[in-house]
């Protein structure tokens, strides 16, 4: 019983952070058409700005976290201004771009902090373990489900409750009809990105407490962004939630009973969903 | 009309001086001796993807082995071309042939990871390109190929004296392993294994991670307790991957009663890892064939020497200092013949004094060094491996023919 609670809760902290990294881009594919390769690449940057404020300023942990998603979306804004707006509709030449920038801040990220990890960080109050009715499990994964929880009622709130929600769920549906009623959508995009890319950063901060921030992160964080919005679906909050749910609990249980599968886990969900759903769990039809 | 009559004379001054200055007027030149053919030597290094903590301390150790040498070997330039190898089997292969045919290098210092070393065997044997690792190899490169010196032994090698340490001095009896999940990896745990097999332990669990692993806390909660294994044998190829594992051992180490952790290789964590794990760390045994804290006139020598260039103690950048530094000494030997088959005679059957102690290359290229059995500790300021048992010269690979 303790190993199955504990498989579970591992799996959830671990689908917590896929669907903290995922929610973002799964929002920008939807809303505004566009694949942005490069998403991995803030989430890292955004850990990396907040290591710097938490353990080398010695600042507080959420305030790294706000600063970690500024930085990252200041950084998503740009690109989406200086680049990615002229290239609308063109999906070959935003992969192109947009993979480059991957490597580019990778890079700028190897530059600046080196090529040495960051061994996990948190809140000195996160130290230690809650009591789950006998069960102590680290405080610092239990943050991250809450904080996934948190998001992502937040972000169902915004899409399918609020004036702009319906407004991004209109543009998703019929751009030139919602720019036909005087909707200036290039702004809503901006705003889009400008929030895909500091939840990307932020995720960075808050996932650095189970991960760390690594170099190679950017990549890794983008290949399991990706299988979440296949299995979940594009351009759903909800799609995403669950994808990122369903991959992290298998991934733990695989792991723990079979790790010599380790490997094998998370693409052979995604291989059964492209078979049997090609539109993700909770995707539209496509 | 003044100026007009100073003009040709003036241009043909500045003419003349241009020439003189620019050698073209064969009188005026000094003899110039022949030029001084450059020794490249290739470096892989990783500096990006999985791995790319290792590369730059690697990179920092050959650079003062450059500097100690004065950029000379057998009174000829050296020169050493460092490429990235990606922490990749594809990409050490490419840099790997690029060394070779584009820069025409003969001798190579890594690739690191045992697969991309696997990857560049046939390539390097039928090329007669000499290549040695950083840190072991597998078995397979010394075994099967000709042109690859395993320093400071191959995998299996340095981890057997981990496995009789385990069964003969902290007396446990039943084994737990959680290794990388690639031939390095294997191999590293397979000599451990061999080790603990051999003076009559039993294994009871093992486990393999993927490189890069973003979460251990799911093989921790499959982990025997123990009841069932009185050790935990851990090799990973990172310092971040050990440093997360570590961290799910801790959490889960306080709901269960987990058994004791043994590192196999201390050599992937840096000084600033050792202090962020503090708690977890001190008091945990460990294996190398290269401590800092080794007193020795050589090594007290590197220590200070690369404290002083860096500002921080060395620990694996010993490793690429001494592989640059015997290619050095095998150079002069060789009075700079870099080829293959004058390299390989310099290199085998002949015992070199480094910073880890002595070191042996056979005729096959396995490497012969001491292994050092290290518990963690507070020293000063500092935490870093103290040394707790040496055993001398006891790398033998079982698998790899003898002399």
């Amino acid at each position: 019983m303790e190993f199955f609670a504990t498989s579970l809760l591992n799996g959830l902290s671990f689908g917590m952070i896929l669907f903290l990294i995922a929610a973002g881009l799964s929002i920008i594919i939807g809303v505004m058409g566009v694949v942005n390769l490069s998403h991995g690449a803030l989430y890292m940057f955004g850990g990396y700005f907040g290591w710097m404020i938490a353990q080398q300023l010695g600042l507080n942990f959420w305030l790294a976290v706000f600063i970690g998603g500024l930085a990252a979306g200041l950084v998503g804004l740009g690109i989406e201004r200086a680049f990615l707006r002229r290239l609308y509709k063109q999906l070959n030449e935003q992969v192109l771009l947009t993979f480059g920038f991957l490597y580019i801040i990778t890079n700028i990220c190897l530059w600046v902090w080196g090529g040495d990890a960051k061994v996990p960080f948190w809140d000195p109050a996160l130290s230690g373990s809650f009591n789950l009715a006998g069960l102590l499990y680290p405080k610092t994964r239990i943050i991250v489900i809450a904080i996934g929880t948190v998001l992502a009622v937040f972000l169902w709130w915004l899409q399918d409750k609020t004036r702009i929600g319906a407004i991004i769920r209109a543009g998703m549906d019929d751009r030139e009809m919602v720019t036909g009623l005087g909707i200036n959508l290039d702004r809503v995009s901006m705003l889009i990105f400008f929030l895909a890319a500091f939840i990307a950063g932020s995720a960075g901060v808050i996932g650095a407490q189970l991960w760390g921030v690594y170099s190679y992160q950017g990549i890794q964080t983008l290949l399991f962004a990706l299988i979440v919005i296949i299995v979940g679906g594009i351009g759903s909050i909800q799609g995403a939630l669950v994808g990122a749910l369903t991959i992290g609990v298998i991934d733990a249980f695989g792991r723990a009973l079979l790790p010599e599968l380790s490997m094998f886990f998370m693409f052979m969900v995604m291989i059964i969903i492209l078979i049997a759903k090609p539109s993700g769990l909770l995707g539209r039809k496509i | 009309m003044e100026r007009k009559k100073l003009l040709l004379p003036v241009s043909v001054m500045c003419l003349v001086a241009t020439l003189l200055i620019s050698g073209c007027v064969p009188a005026a030149a000094p003899p110039v001796a022949p030029p001084v053919e450059r020794i490249k030597i290739g470096a892989l290094v990783d500096l990006t993807g999985p791995i790319a903590d290792m590369g730059p301390r690697f990179k920092d150790g050959i650079v003062l082995a450059l500097e100690t040498i004065n950029y000379t070997a057998a009174g000829r330039p050296v020169e050493v071309i460092f490429e990235d190898s990606g922490s990749s089997p594809t990409i050490a292969m490419e840099r790997f042939k690029k060394l070779h045919e584009t820069d025409g290098v003969n001798i190579i210092i890594g690739p690191l990871m045992g697969d991309q070393q696997s990857a560049v065997a046939p390539y390097a044997d039928q090329h007669k390109v000499l290549y040695v690792g950083y840190i072991n190899s597998t078995t397979d490169c010394v075994r099967d190929y000709g042109t690859f010196l395993a320093y400071p032994a191959t995998c299996i090698g340095q981890q057997r004296p981990s496995g009789w340490y385990l069964y003969e001095e902290l007396g446990y009896r039943t084994m737990a392993t959680l290794g990388s999940d690639y031939g390095g990896g294997h191999d590293y745990i397979a000599g451990a294994v061999y080790g603990f097999e051999e003076k009559g332990g039993e294994v009871v669990h093992q486990v393999w991670a993927p490189i890069g692993t973003p979460d251990f806390a799911p093989y921790m909660a499959a982990m025997p307790t123990k009841d069932t294994a009185d050790v935990l044998c851990i090799f990973l190829s990172s310092g971040e991957d050990a440093a997360r594992c570590l961290m799910a051992y801790r959490d889960e180490k306080v709901k269960r009663d987990l058994p004791p952790v043994f590192e196999l290789i201390v050599d992937v964590f840096t000084p600033q890892q050792y202090k962020d794990l503090e708690d977890i760390v001190v008091g945990m045994y460990a294996q190398s064939t290269y401590l800092p804290l080794r007193d020795d006139p050589i090594n007290n020598a590197f220590v200070a020497a690369f404290i002083a260039k860096y500002g921080e103690t060395p620990v694996i950048q010993q490793n690429a200092y001494t592989d640059m530094m015997l290619f050095a000494q095998a150079l002069e030997i060789t009075g700079g013949d870099d080829s293959f088959d004058a390299m390989w005679a310099a290199m085998t059957k002949r015992e070199f004094q480094t910073p880890q102690g002595p070191l042996y290359y056979s005729s096959y290229g396995e490497g012969f060094s001491n292994v050092y059995i290290a518990q963690i500790q507070k020293v000063g300021d500092e935490i870093l491996p103290v040394i707790v048992k040496v055993y001398e010269m006891a790398t033998s690979d079982p698998y790899v023919p003898k002399d």
